[in-house]
């Protein structure tokens, strides 16, 4: 995609444009995927599980949530089920529109590429549990558009951050992976904090 | 996809002098925050649950918050 919009050729104002352009296109493709996945897993959830089999499952859930992140504050990392893949490179090949638009589902819907962490199977299961487009197509939105949200902002401000920091953004960038410690931590503190909300709304 | 990658993809290169845009942070904070509770309540109401959605709703941003350091 740089390569598409920094040719030459293209008129100031026209680049100027196409970056509002092209992230509009990737928050709002992002958004819409996180929508749609949300409420058709709601849909879903209420169409094929009764609600008693609904809070069954948000109590097993529950209980294993609470395996899994107190299996990880102990140290030992659970095996994560995910899609082990960065996004595919030929969709830079495919014009700058149509690269944002898939990026955007991409990020918004989460499942396609590496997840990473157990706490994001919390806005899945959650939105199947719910039971109910809405529900779950808002609590899908929640994740979609933070993780869009976060994008966004590094992008327009990525040249304060540089200012800011004195580094290049891509230092910058690489400092903030390099927080994938932290990241951990706080995810199955979280996960453990929504289990035993899971459990104690269900009386257990 | 990680920061860097996203940048990678929406990145104007010729363009990277100066964009004005930090007051997004500011502008952004608020509306996060109205976003944040208008979905709790709608989570809540589709969910015939209260106190359980916010729970579930911060837990889906921070894990979105989380996967900014996935490479």
């Amino acid at each position: 995609m740089v390569f598409v919009i920094s040719r030459s050729g293209v008129h100031r104002d026209q680049r100027f444009r196409s970056w509002r352009l092209k992230l509009t296109v990737f928050a709002t493709s992002g958004v819409a995927a996180g929508a749609v996945c949300g409420a058709v897993l709601g849909w879903l959830g209420g169409m094929l599980l009764p609600a008693s089999s609904r809070i069954g499952l948000a109590v097993i859930g529950g209980l294993g949530a609470a395996t899994v992140a107190v299996t990880g504050i102990a140290g030992k990392r659970v095996r994560l089920p995910q899609w082990e893949r960065e996004t595919p490179q030929r969709w830079t090949r495919g014009g700058a529109l149509r690269s944002a638009a898939f990026n955007g589902a991409a990020m918004g819907s989460g499942f396609t590429t590496r997840i990473g962490f157990w706490l994001w199977y919390v806005v899945p299961v959650g939105a199947v549990l719910s039971g109910s487009p809405v529900a779950g197509a808002a609590l899908y939105v929640a994740y979609a558009a933070t993780r869009i949200f976060i994008t966004s902002v590094l992008f327009v401000s990525r040249i304060r951050l540089t200012q800011r920091f004195g580094r290049s953004f891509t230092s910058v960038v690489r400092t903030i992976l390099a927080q994938r410690g932290i990241a951990d931590r706080v995810s199955t503190w979280q996960l453990l904090a929504v289990s035993i909300s899971v459990l104690i709304s269900f009386n257990l | 996809m990680s920061p860097l990658g996203s940048l990678r993809m929406l990145s104007d290169p010729v363009l990277s002098t100066s964009h004005p845009s930090m007051g997004i942070v500011m502008r952004g904070a608020p509306v996060a925050t109205i976003l944040l509770g208008v979905t709790c309540g709608v989570f809540a109401s589709g969910n015939g649950m209260s106190w359980l959605a916010p729970v579930l709703v911060v837990s889906a941003m921070l894990a979105a918050l989380a996967q900014q350091t996935l490479p």
